[in-house]
Formats: structure tokens, sequence, C-alpha cells
């Protein structure tokens, strides 16, 4: 019953939504279906360089004859895949100890002070820190995003907590003999639940930008195509060769998946909420 | 022959949020405050447009809500025509409104006596020292002394910040004020005492007063005139004894039927303790709004809406039951 | 003559349902470590009083006075900073996990904000099917769903149409129905019904209260009624107790203290309560006492600011709650009683 009532309003949902998902929908049906359908591979080089975007070469290539569509859609894997299991790992994160420091007094203390310490880690200069001392993987990288992205969403969620405890159907809840795990799985989670949604989707992107930037600053393995290869290549060598589309494409792919992300994030709290779908 | 001093004529006002059907919140709505002095008591349920009829006396109505049809006619002049430079002079100077709100909207950064010095200077051509002595003069008059002038809003408890608001109403010596629900959130002393300063200083000042209201009990010793709303129309006017103590329409006297005052309950809880056939009715959509939950309705409500006609001297109604 | 007349007294001693002792709630203003003591507020002071079987109570009270916080103590939802509550004999300080379930089932509280004391996310079968789970214990969903059937036209409500329904698709009095349903579902000895018609259409709070008195006839109940409505309390109840600014200044039977009350505050309530007497329009008075001051400090007595009858005692002694009349167990806490 639930789930129809989701479709239905899914159905309903703002032109921002349909628009942002699908920007999302083909960026990602690029990654994961493209490399199967483009005819050259990202490390091919070829005769045809620093061509402008032609039928052939969509974005164009690179001073060796890449094709940059066919890097773009092989290099995308590994920053979707960080950007997407950072920003959940996050948002789970940040909603858990959210709910727990907002609900539970006693524990909001040591909770707080630990997320305040993180805010203050600067999460760029720490990445490139550990890059520097420890093989990079993706994991590593995903684990140290988890680390410095939960602590903002779950100071959002523990004041929302505390302003949904305040309120009289929780203490009615409490009367009506519901335990206090009914109360913070019905009740309170569903309420917040929408914001950490939104939080996921809007650092989905981030999250997605700093992998990037990390990869363009040569942590990792620079030879290994992803769209921050493709940068820092192209930082290198576009700007004397004038292959503008070179740095464009996955400056634009980025943009534009950030983009999809923050217009889905504006819609979900229809979607969630009852009160505003009738 | 001077024109009444508001008239209100066929005012239709409607509501139409986004992805929502329209409701119309008043409906060809007609009354008159014919002159200085006269005081009138609005009283309405929730969803009545008591609240609406007085942002639209003010030309306060923003989308989604809209005025469709009808004139707000001050000493002869059509608000809902005016320029908005007109407007910022009929607003303050002519008629001015104390909402319940507004004791919690006061600025938090201002003092008091700068809030009433800001009104006089945007709304009239005053000086600044001259805007200011008059503020402190007007705090006396609702009685805050002159020691507590200079002190925020939030330093004031709720009646205090009430009279705030009242002494910014009458700044300008306007010649109307529209209270909507000014004592809903107070204590029962402070209501009175706040009721007794609005209705002195109406006579003081010899102003008119239209109090907008869901407790009629209130509105004992305030107005003389009180009129009953009910789904966006005006469906009993006359004096406050003759709307209380002898009601005309049906819903008049459910309401007071209804009504809890010490000292004069004996044999109501046992009567409103039969037990009635199911929930309320639904307004009526064809004929008489109220003809769904009205005990003597007939054919003639079922199909034609009544209109507010002068049944006897001084008393009119909206209903068939007068309108042979 | 029997031996109760001989022995002097009226009537043989009967055993409270509810016994409050001495109960106090401060809270503090700043939380902190370095921050004890100086900013308590204390909402509740010395509070006192026993309700028996099948009467209906009413504390009375404006904002500030410490009527909400006596009830959430009662409702085991705020635990006082001293003093204690005992139903049938049993402090509730002492119970907890099955034994508190076991008072819930027993005591119930109706709630005063129609819309804000439902989850907007809950129907009204999912709202109610909680306390007949928790409370009555029944795990059928059709059987649930029957009793909440039942409850629903028990206070006046046809269940098909309101079942299914999200809080804000029902009007404020269909609401508040609906909370009172929700708290008969346990089959409750004791109502702790807090400002039940306040929030509610004039043309509505009369039906809700006869509502209330007619559930009190047929299911036998207790009833506190919480409210700031003298008009109210006299319709409904048969004692009344007076709350200002934490403490019970009068206490005693409705109509002894509506006609001829003891304490000042009392009589200043009253005062500013509108009437609606035929014939005889009220004079409204735009000055009547002094602007109130909260006061903290334990010297004398709180409302001696507004008193008109104040004399030195009341400012170095704090009076308290003691029999005035007798006849007519008539408390007040006034060193200048009117009465």
């Amino acid at each position: 019953m639930r789930i129809r009532r989701i479709s239905r309003s899914i159905k309903n949902a703002s032109l921002a939504a349909k628009v942002g998902s699908g920007i999302v929908l083909a960026i990602f049906v690029l990654v994961l279906v493209g490399p199967f359908f483009i005819p050259y591979g990202p490390y091919d080089t070829s005769s045809v360089i620093d061509s402008p975007p032609t039928l052939a070469h969509p974005f164009g290539t690179d001073y060796l004859g890449h094709d940059i569509m066919s890097q773009i859609a092989w290099g995308g894997d590994s920053s979707l895949l960080v950007g997407i299991a950072s920003a959940l790992g996050a948002a789970l994160l940040g909603l858990l100890v959210g709910v727990v420091s907002g609900y539970y007094d006693r524990l909001q203390p040591l909770l707080d002070g630990g997320a305040d310490i993180i805010l203050t880690f600067p999460s760029l200069p720490l990445l490139i820190l550990f890059g520097s001392m420890f093989p990079v993987t993706d994991l590593l990288i995903t684990g140290i995003l988890v680390f410095v992205l939960w602590p903002p969403i779950s100071r959002s969620i523990r004041a929302q907590v505390m302003s949904v405890k305040s309120r009289p159907y929780i203490e009615s809840a409490k009367v009506s003999g519901m335990t206090n795990r009914e109360i913070l799985t019905r009740l309170v989670i569903p309420e917040v639940g929408p914001i950490a949604i939104a939080y996921f989707v809007l650092t989905v992107a981030a999250a997605v930008v700093i992998v990037t930037v990390l990869q363009f600053l040569g942590v990792g393995n620079p030879d290994i195509v992803s769209w921050g290869s493709i940068l820092y290549w192209s930082q290198q060598f576009a700007f004397y060769r004038g292959d503008w589309w070179w740095i464009l494409a996955p400056g634009l792919i980025i943009t534009l998946l950030a983009l999809g992300f923050a217009l889905i994030g504006f819609s979900v709290e229809e979607i969630m909420n009852p009160r505003l779908r009738t | 022959m001077c024109a009444d001093l508001l008239k209100v004529t066929d005012l239709t006002i409607e509501y139409a949020p986004k992805n929502r059907p329209s409701k119309t919140a008043i409906e060809k709505l007609s009354f008159a405050v014919p002159s200085s002095g006269y005081t009138l008591g609005v009283v309405g349920e929730s969803g009545s447009g008591k609240t609406t009829l007085g942002l639209g006396i003010m030309d306060l109505i923003e989308p989604p809500g809209r005025t469709v049809t009808g004139s707000v006619e001050f000493m002869g002049r059509n608000i809902l025509s005016m320029s908005p430079a007109e407007l910022r002079r009929y607003r303050w100077q002519e008629v001015s409104m104390v909402f319940q709100s507004a004791m919690n909207s006061l600025n938090p950064v201002k003092t008091v006596s700068n809030h009433i010095a800001e009104v006089i200077t945007e709304h009239s051509d005053a000086t600044k020292s001259e805007a200011k002595e008059k503020s402190i003069r007007l705090l006396s008059d609702v009685g805050i002394n002159r020691q507590r002038v200079n002190d925020y809003a939030h330093e004031f408890s709720g009646g205090m910040r009430q009279r705030v608001v009242i002494a910014m109403a009458l700044a300008l010596s306007p010649k109307l004020l529209i209270a909507d629900e000014p004592t809903s959130a107070l204590d029962v002393v402070v209501q009175e005492q706040i009721l007794g300063l609005i209705k002195e200083k109406v006579s003081e000042y010899g102003l008119s007063l239209l109090f907008i209201t869901h407790e009629i009990s209130i509105l004992d010793g305030l107005v003389d005139n009180v009129a009953v709303m009910f789904a966006g129309e005006i469906v009993e006017m006359s004096t406050i004894d003759n709307v209380v103590f002898e009601p005309l329409h049906p819903y008049t006297e459910m309401l007071i039927d209804s009504l809890l005052t010490v000292g004069s309950n004996s044999g109501k809880l046992s009567k409103a303790m039969i037990p009635t056939e199911g929930l309320r009715s639904p307004i009526a959509a064809v004929g008489c709004k109220y003809s769904n939950r009205c005990k003597y309705a007939f054919d003639r409500c079922k199909n034609e809406r009544p209109l507010l006609k002068e049944a006897e001297f001084g008393r009119w109604v909206a209903c068939h039951k007068y309108n042979k | 003559m029997n031996t109760a007349e001989v022995s002097g007294e009226t009537e043989p001693k009967k055993i409270p349902l509810l016994e409050v002792s001495k109960l106090n709630v401060e809270f503090s203003k700043q939380k902190g470590f370095l921050n004890r003591g100086r900013n308590v507020i204390r909402a509740v002071r010395n509070v006192s009083f026993e309700i028996f079987e099948s009467e209906i109570l009413s504390l009375v009270g404006e904002s500030g006075s410490g009527k909400t916080t006596v009830a959430r103590c009662i409702m085991a939802l705020k635990a006082p900073t001293s003093g204690s509550i005992k139903y049938k004999g049993v402090d509730l300080n002492s119970i907890g996990g099955k034994k508190l379930l076991d008072y819930r089932r027993d005591v119930q509280m109706i709630f005063q904000d129609p819309f804000e004391s439902f989850s907007p996310r809950l129907t009204v079968l999912e709202t109610i099917s909680y306390p007949i789970r928790r409370l009555a214990g029944e795990t059928n969903r059709t059987k649930i769903r029957d009793i909440a059937a039942k409850l629903l036209s028990e206070v006046g409500l046809v269940p098909e149409d309101v079942l299914h329904k999200f809080p804000h698709q029902l009007s404020g009095g269909e609401r508040q129905r609906v909370n009172i349903a929700k708290a008969l579902a346990s089959n409750p000895k004791l109502l702790v019904a807090d400002e039940p018609v306040t929030m509610l259409d004039a043309s509505q709070r009369l039906n809700v209260l006869a509502l209330l008195m007619r559930l009190k006839q047929s299911r036998n109940l207790t009833i506190i009624l919480i409210t700031h409505d003298l008009a109210s309390a006299q319709i409904m109840s048969s004692r009344i107790a007076v709350m200002y600014l934490g403490r019970i200044v009068e206490l005693g039977p409705t109509n002894v203290i509506l006609s001829e009350p003891c304490h000042p505050y009392t009589q200043m309530i009253l005062q500013s309560t509108p009437r609606l007497i035929p014939g005889h329009r009220r004079v409204l008075r735009s000055t009547i006492a002094g602007e109130e001051r909260p006061d903290y400090d334990d010297r004398g007595c709180s409302f001696r600011p507004r008193c008109k009858y104040a004399t030195s005692i009341c400012s170095s002694n704090d009076p308290i709650l003691e029999l005035k009349r007798n006849q007519q167990q008539h408390f007040a806490a006034c060193h200048n009683p009117l009465h």
C-alpha cells in the first residue's frame, strides 16, 4: 500500500525532479552502457588528433587521438561509485548519529563533541596527505570522505529530531505505550529521513567533485583513465594546443551531474510528505 | 447626506492555491459602518471568512487569495482601486488594524517607541522628533510609562506588547480601527484590560470599531452591534442584545445555545448529552449554506440562497423564515 | 445513630484513586556545568491534592500556572523534582517497565492540540492501533480494526468515514473525538483531559464536553479536567483546584468556589470572565492590577504584587493551603481570605 502511494507521487513529481532525473539517468547510461557501444577504447590512440567535436568523435579527441567520449564513459565508474558510496555512507552515518544524539539526551555531549572536532578538519588536505602515505584505492577515498562528510548532516538531523521530539504526538505515542524503538522508526525517522535523503542527493555531486579533484592533482595513478585524469592531462596540454573541448567535456559532465542531483534533491521532500501530496 | 464611513458591497474573495481546488472565503458580502462611533463585533467560527474580511477591507489580500468582485468604499472612495500612494495614506491614517499575532511580530531590534515613531514618519509628514514626542505620548496614553519607552519588545509581557500595537494603530488618529482577535492569546484578566483599553480609546478618539472574534462573549460591554458570519456570508446583524438574547438566524441560535458562560449553565450539559445523528453535515453548495444543518429547513432553503434583509427595524437576517 | 456519627465523622474516609503529595517540579533555565542553582524555574510548588473515584476535578489556571506540568507528572511523562504521586497507593517513582505499561493502561490522557497530537504520517486506524496493541494487548489485525471501529462509534464518529483518513483530512472536532477514542482504547480508569476543547470552535466545545460526560457515566471514569475556562470547569466538575504560579491557591466544591471564592485570585478571574447577563452589559476595566512578575523568591505570597487585599504578613510569610471553611471542605492559601 505504501509502495503504491510512493509510485503515485513519483508520477506527480514536479518538472524539476523529472528534468533532474533525466540528466542523471543519461549520465548513468553513458557510464554504464556506453563502454559497450562506443567503438573506441579509452586507451586507443589514433591518427585523428586534436579534433574538435565531430560526428565520429562527439566529444572530440586529445593530443594523442584518444576519443574523449570513450574516456568519459569508461572513466566515470570510479568517480560515480566513490561519489555514491561515500554520500550514502555519510548520510546513513549522519542519520544514525543525529537521531541517537537528538533523541537520547545523555549521549549528546559526546556525539556532538565528536562531530564538532571532525567539522574542523580540512577535508582536501587530509585526503592529499593520506593519498601520499597510503596506496590510494577507491575504498580508502570512500572511507575518508564518509568520515569527513557525516558531521554536517548529523547536526542538521539532530536539530530536527529535537524539534520533533517536543511535538505533542510523540508524547501521545509514549502514553499509548509505543516503545522508544517504535517511536524512532515509525515517527521520528520518517520525519527526518527526507533531510538525509536530500543531503545524500546533494552530497553525491560534492563527493564526485572531490574525487575528481584528487585525480586531477595526481593522487592515485593518472595513467588510469578517470574524469580527473582527463583533466590532469588536459590541464598540461590543452591550452597551447587550443583543444578547448578537452577541458570542457569532463567539466561539463560533472556540472550536469551536480545540477541533476540538485534538481532531484529539491523534490524529495514533496514525495515523502503526505500533507503535500493530497 | 454624507456617505457611510465604510461600505462593503458584494465583496467576494477567494483563495486558489496551486494544485488545489479554489475556495471562496467571502461571498457577495455587503454591510456598512454608517458613522464614526459605530462599534461592530464580527463573530464567526473557523472557516467563516471573518479574518479574510478584515484583510479585505485593508486591501491586504495576497496571492493565492484574490478579490473577485465587489467594492470597499471608505467615505465614498473605493479602496480596491486605489493607487499604492493613496493606499499608504489610507492605511494607518484612515483605517488601522490590530491583529492577534501583532504582539509577537514586533521587531526585536526596535524599541517600542521606534515602532510607533516609524508608523508616524512613514505614513505622514511629521518630522522625526515630532514623531518621537508623539510616540511617547501615545505610549503613556495606553498605559506604558515614560521609563519604558526605550525598552525592546521582548522585555514586555504579552498584554503590554499588545498595548504597544494598539498605540501604533492609534498613532495617526484613524477613523476606523479593525481588531482581529487581539486578545485570544492573553490570560482572562489581561484580556479584560486590553478590551477595556480599546473601548476607552475608541470612545475617547471618536473612532469606529470593527472587532473580529470567534468568542461572542468577549464582546460584552465592548461593542453595540454584532454581525454573525457563516461560510463567508453575514447571516445576522443587529444590536448585541438582540443577537445574543433573541437570535433570529438558526445558526446564531445554535451558537448561543452552545455558549459556555459562568453561572448560566443549568441543564445545558444534559441537553447536549443527548446523542445527535453523527457528525456535522457539510455546508450546502446550493441554496442556503446552513440548510444541511438547520432544523427549520424547508424546500425553499435547499434551492434559493437567502439574502441579508431587514426583517424588523434594525434587525438584518439572511433566512427564508423571515422572508415571507 | 451509627458509629460514624457517634465518633463525629460525617462520612467514612474514602481512599483516593490518585494522591499527589508535595509535588515540586523545577526546570533549569540554562544547561551547563557551571550554571547551577540560580537559574531555576519552579513550575510546580508543593502541590498536593487527591482525586476520588468517579469524580471530576478541574485544575483551573492560566498559562504559567503549572497545571500542564502537573498533568505531565501524573502521566509519567515528566519526573518531578520532589514529591510523590500515588495511584491506588503505589508510588509512581517506584515503577518502571512492565508496571509502567499497566499504569498507562489505567491512566490515559486527552491532548490539547487536535492537530499536533497526531503524527501526520499515520492514518486514524494506525494511530489508534498502537494503544490497542500495546496496552490492551490485542494482536489480531481484524480484531484491532473492530475495536477501533467500536471506539470511534462510541465517540460519535462513523468508522468507515474516518479510519483510513490522515489527520489533516479531518476537522478539529473530529480529530479531538479521535483523541478521545484513542485514550479509551485501553479501558482506562482515570482520564487526564488537558484543555480538551480550548482549540475547538465555540459551537463544538459543548458537544465534546457533553461527550466526555456521557463517557464518564457509561464507563464510570474519573476525570482530571485541565482548563483555563471557569465555565467549562463549572459545567463538568464537582471540585475545582485553582492554580497560580505553580501553587494551588484554592480548592473546594465547584459551586462554592464560584459563588463565594476565598482567594483574591479566584475572585479576580471570576470578575474578568464575561457572563452575558440579559439587560446587564458589563463595564470593562482597563486597569485592574499590577503587572505580573513571576516571583521566584520563596518569601511571601506570590500573588502579593497583584493583590488589593495584601497586608504586611503577605510579604513575609508564604501562605499554605489550609482549610478555611470546614463544612464545605474549602481550602485556600491566603492570609486574608475573602470568606
